[in-house]
């Protein structure tokens, strides 16, 4: 019997016991899209067909992979290319952009066995935290379908909540990845940057981007660390630097372990209820022997301005591309080249991506350089060496992912474009230091929104971060919860 | 009128360096093709692609910047210069803006009859755009992207040139040192070997610059020359009109021999340049840095002044085995460790060789005879083992099949064994013993006699000897 | 600091986008809105001021050994392409 919240070992078991073959699990979790879809919107492109074809290949060729993806049905943001397959980025620009090629991510994913069941929402080319900018509609939380998801990677965390799929990708610039997983009470992990190679990955702010992933549980981030993780010749920022052993590391005891708790995170300001199941989680991880750490980050007011500085200005650069030349939306009836270059962009991107590029192109202009991108970059560089300083204390950092629940799907009320700005408040130092973070679900507020927990570890300790990620887990149910919803999937 | 006006020179020069693949990507680096035949993912711009340096690109630069005296940093960076084109495919250009591969430096060059020293700014490493091909009775322009992505050197000279004449020899002299150092074949009309050049006009009292106007793309040593030279007269006509000069770019139309102004105003762009995320600083390997000048390469201009002053070459040979950096490779091989004189291997390289090439129609590198043989035919002569003439002969022999060498020399030489000097010298004592006539008139003066003398001896040996040596015999018996 | 009309046309050439008369009065609020936003890095000295500006990873940036390994189909690229025409992809005449 195939539970669709299952993690990836307990579905893996099943497979190789046959109590069900890869096309049975296939059109188990294709049938569950199917129904879920039209409710919730967290899949753009859905390749039944193709999927159905590689479960009955892997069934025909069973245990000849030995992976322990094989035969295991996963989603990708539809950030990723994958090659014939439609990738959009969640824009009209890349409406019918059929890529020629996988990204490196992709291309590992296909060789470990997975089976891709489709590529998933995601707010247009990243820029946004509600999944609420897609050209192709909004994504509904499915705790709440009144409510947003988080974003930019709404649609895969949606579809890992919904048990639509056991996992999917995901991207994290600002907190992409584990805003939504917190939002929607499942596990979210963005590691150090340069760990997961960008190549195919449509690059937002190309210093900031980094792929990761949307699981159930911390055991299944671990797995694909180990299998979907490392250095590729192909991106010049990836890392050459060993991994670890991230599923055998998950279980070494937490004696001793150090974490951070940052004055500037536990605040008058912090929501209460959030405050209360982040008290629970200390006090869990307490009893497990850690010591918990008064650390300071003095500088976290500053990095969100200069996220929404450094972030804009290389978007501005990285979306130079599309232009309607080569590929992609073509605006038609343009009759000079700078028509042809202006109602293009007009017409093919959304009001959030155009309204980024005109920021990022004013902090890098003539006169505005200096005060704007430079300064951003100063900003980033103390920020750094704040963590380099808690570090030296500390073994991980403890805080909020996200400063409230999932608020109401809205787009048309939200008038101030940086009203959602301030809400990433957590996530945005992470990114700007390169450090790696995950997002577990720590508890619910009121209306049974869920609530996430962010653990930051050191650069390239994935290990370390993992471990007391899956140790919490083992002494805590949050992630366990299942929304009403998935009910309404089932057959 | 000439008012004193005084021209001021700038030039940028666009060296496309000779690499197998692109500067980013491993999509091949050659000229012509199929439209849209040579490109790659990276430089086309599709989404989510990502640049890789070529290693290559990086020697090529260094080396120029070591024979260019210019300073190479422990690490350099590569920048986003972003504009828009249709035949730039991402939108942006990766170029180099703040810590350069190359800076300070400078190139000698002619002016008049003196040597001067131009200084260098800059050069950096930059990737070419494609090419646009405008169509305008279809209203259309075509892009050809074979060129995209292809590496490119920019040299940046301070503004010290002040004519055409100068300009020119700098763009000469750069061009030979490229080619002699092997990074880039300077071929103009392909456009791996073109310049823009800045200028502008002030009074030579004043310290202040005049309004610079860019000149782009010329790609030959004629349109720099006529291009510049249009231009200072156009900026000079203006400003004694009291009239402004716009600073702006401009286009040189070969047809007509004026600059143009160019439609789309490229100089109101702000670049906005900051350094490529996707590429981190590059760090300069310190023991290939110390290598690569440890590997003293002898500059072109310093090659003219050896040969001219220590082998005594003269001007028209010096032209000659420099213009082609191969020919110059093989004249260079043939003489090392003084295996032949200079003189001699100059003469038979700019003589036989050249003309065989030329008859041939081919290049010194496709030729089929080695350094080897040449230097082993070319002792023979040297050491009187055989007249020039016969040289010639045994070269004929091998061009095709330098493999027939030693059968060549044997037929030739071929009864000249027995003309060794003993040989000889029993002839030539036979001989003057039998015209002691002609011995009294060459020793009053005729010294004319001496050909008839060695005809004698010539027809003694049956034409098989070597006159020259007979001549010399004759004369030391005779000098005794 | 803010943005003006004037600023707002510019940055639309710049950034290639059509920014309508009726649409540049709401960005110029939105974008103002954003500016008054980031500009809290400017409003107080840094603490630690450092002037080294790091970049985003430890470390340095690999060369790729000078070799051919690869060649786009250049039928791909006029599949991809909206319009072209036999081995060119054509865009509206571009005036020199």
């Amino acid at each position: 019997m195939i539970t669709p919240t299952d993690s990836l070992s307990d579905i893996k078991k099943g497979l190789d016991n046959k109590s069900f073959s890869c096309k049975e699990l296939t059109k188990f979790f294709l049938d569950r899209i199917e129904k879920a879809n039209k409710k919730i919107n967290c899949f753009i492109t859905v390749c039944r067909e193709s999927a159905l074809k590689e479960a009955e290949k892997a069934d025909l060729k069973s245990n000849s992979v030995p992976s322990p993806f094989a035969g295991i049905p996963y989603a990708n943001k539809d950030i990723f290319c994958t090659s014939q397959i439609r990738t959009t980025c969640g824009s009209k620009m890349l409406e019918n952009f059929l890529p020629l090629y996988d990204a490196e991510i992709v291309r590992r994913a296909k060789n470990l066995g997975l089976i891709m069941l489709g590529k998933t929402n995601m707010d247009e080319f990243a820029m946004g935290s509600t999944n609420e900018t897609s050209f192709f509609g909004a994504v509904k939380n499915p705790w709440d379908l009144t409510k947003v998801p988080g974003g930019s990677s709404g649609g895969s965390a949606a579809a890992v909540a919904a048990g639509l799929v056991p996992f999917a990708t995901g991207s994290d610039t600002g907190g992409s990845i584990r805003q939504p997983a917190a939002l929607c009470g499942i596990t979210g992990l963005k590691p150090t940057y340069g760990r997961i190679s960008r190549f195919g990955m449509i690059a937002f702010a190309s210093s900031l981007d980094q792929a990761g992933f949307l699981t159930r549980n911390v055991e299944d981030c671990a797995l694909c660390m180990e299998f979907l993780s490392g250095f590729d010749p192909k991106d010049s920022t990836s890392a050459n630097i060993p991994k670890g052993d991230y599923s055998s590391e998950l279980y070494a005891k937490l004696e001793g372990k150090k974490i951070g708790i940052p004055k500037e995170y536990f605040d008058g300001n912090l929501d209460s209820e959030i405050g209360h199941c982040l008290a629970e989680a200390k006090d869990i991880f307490s009893k497990l022997g850690c010591v918990l750490v008064d650390i300071e980050l003095p500088n976290t007011e500053m990095a969100i301005a200069a996220y929404y500085i450094i972030a804009p200005a290389e978007c501005s650069s990285n979306l130079a591309r599309f232009d309607g030349v080569r590929y992609g939306f073509r605006s038609i009836n343009s009759n000079d080249i700078d028509s042809l270059y202006k109602n293009t962009r007009n017409e093919g991107f959304g009001t959030e991506v155009k309204r980024r590029i005109l920021i990022g192109t004013y902090a890098l202009s003539s006169g505005y350089y200096d005060k704007y991108y430079e300064q951003a970059q100063r900003v980033r560089s103390v920020l750094k060496n704040d963590f380099n300083q808690a570090f030296k204390k500390v073994d991980v950092i403890l805080g909020p992912t996200t400063p409230s629940t999932a608020f109401p799907l809205n787009k048309e009320a939200r008038n101030d474009p940086t009203e959602l700005y301030s809400s990433d408040l957590y996530t945005i130092p992470v990114n700007l230091a390169g450090l790696p973070a995950i997002s577990i679900p720590a508890g619910f507020g009121k209306k049974e929104l869920p609530i996430g927990m962010q653990l930051i570890g050191q650069a390239f300790n994935e290990r370390v971060l993992l471990n007391v990620a899956h140790q919490f887990q083992l002494h805590s149910e949050w992630h366990y919860q299942i929304p009403k919803f998935n009910e309404s999937c089932d057959e | 009128m000439s008012n004193n006006w005084e021209t001021v020179i700038g030039l940028e020069v666009h060296i496309q360096l000779n690499t197998k693949s692109k500067l980013f990507s491993g999509a091949p680096n050659k000229f012509g093709g199929v439209a849209n035949s040579q490109t790659s993912l990276i430089d086309l711009g599709y989404p989510g692609t990502l640049p890789v340096i070529n290693e290559e690109a990086i020697v090529m630069a260094i080396k120029l910047g070591v024979a260019l005296d210019g300073n190479i940093p422990e690490q350099t960076v590569f920048a986003r210069k972003n504009y828009f084109y249709p035949d730039l495919p991402k939108g942006y250009q990766i170029s180099q803006f703040d810590e350069p591969i190359i800076s300070g430096g400078f190139l000698l060059i002619e002016a008049g009859s003196q040597e001067k020293k131009i200084n260098l700014t800059r050069a950096h490493l930059e990737e070419d755009a494609g090419k646009s091909i405008h169509i305008p009775n279809e209203r259309l322009t075509g892009l050809d992207l074979n060129r995209a992505g292809t590496p490119l050197i920019e040299v940046v000279s301070e503004p010290e040139m002040r004519n055409a004449q100068e300009a020119v020899s700098f763009m000469k002299n750069l061009r030979e040192l490229v080619r002699h150092l092997q990074i880039c074949d300077g071929n103009m009309q392909e456009g791996s070997f073109r310049c823009d050049a800045n200028i502008s006009i002030k009074r030579s009292q004043d310290k202040k610059l005049g309004t610079k106007v860019e000149i782009k793309n010329l790609n030959s040593f004629k349109f720099v020359e006529n291009a510049i030279n249009f231009e200072i007269a156009r900026q000079i006509n203006r400003l004694e009109n009291k009239e402004k000069i716009t600073q702006e770019t401009r286009l040189y139309d070969e047809k007509t021999g004026e600059t143009k102004t160019m439609r789309t105003k490229e100089d109101e762009n702000d670049y906005r340049y900051f350094s490529d995320p996707d590429l981190l600083p590059v760090e300069i390997d310190k023991n290939k840095l110390k290598l690569i000048k440890s590997i003293a390469i002898e500059l072109p201009l310093d090659k003219r002044k050896r040969y001219a002053t220590v082998l005594g070459l003269n001007q028209a040979q010096i032209d000659t085995l420099l213009a082609d950096p191969a020919l110059t490779r093989f004249f260079e091989k043939s003489i090392a460790n003084s295996a032949l004189p200079p003189k001699l291997a100059a003469n038979w390289i700019t003589g036989e060789i050249m003309k065989y090439l030329k008859d041939q129609n081919i290049n010194i590198k496709q030729i089929k005879i080695s350094v080897e043989s040449f230097v082993k035919i070319l002792k023979l002569i040297e050491t009187d083992k055989c007249t020039q003439n016969d040289g010639k002969r045994i070269l004929r022999m091998i061009w095709e099949d330098e493999a027939l060498i030693e059968e060549a020399i044997k037929k030739t030489l071929s009864g000249k064994e027995n003309f060794n000097d003993e040989n000889l010298r029993k002839i030539v004592s036979k001989v003057l013993n039998e015209h002691p006539k002609q011995i009294e008139q060459y020793l009053s003066g005729k010294n004319k006699i001496l050909g008839f003398l060695v005809g004698q001896v010539m027809k003694v040996s049956a034409g098989k000897a070597d006159p020259k040596s007979i001549s010399k015999l004759i004369k030391d018996k005779l000098n005794q | 600091m803010t943005i003006t009309r004037k600023e707002i046309l510019k940055l639309g050439d710049l950034a290639k986008i059509e920014i309508s008369e009726k649409d540049v009065e709401e960005l110029q609020k939105q974008l103002n809105k954003i500016l008054k936003f980031v500009d809290k890095i400017n409003e107080q000295p840094l603490i630690n001021n450092q002037n080294s500006i790091e970049v985003s990873a430890p470390h340095k940036s690999r060369l790729r050994p000078d070799e051919i390994t690869e060649n786009l189909d250049r039928l791909s690229i006029s599949k991809n392409s909206p319009n072209s025409s036999e081995s060119l992809i054509t865009v509206p005449l571009v005036i020199e």
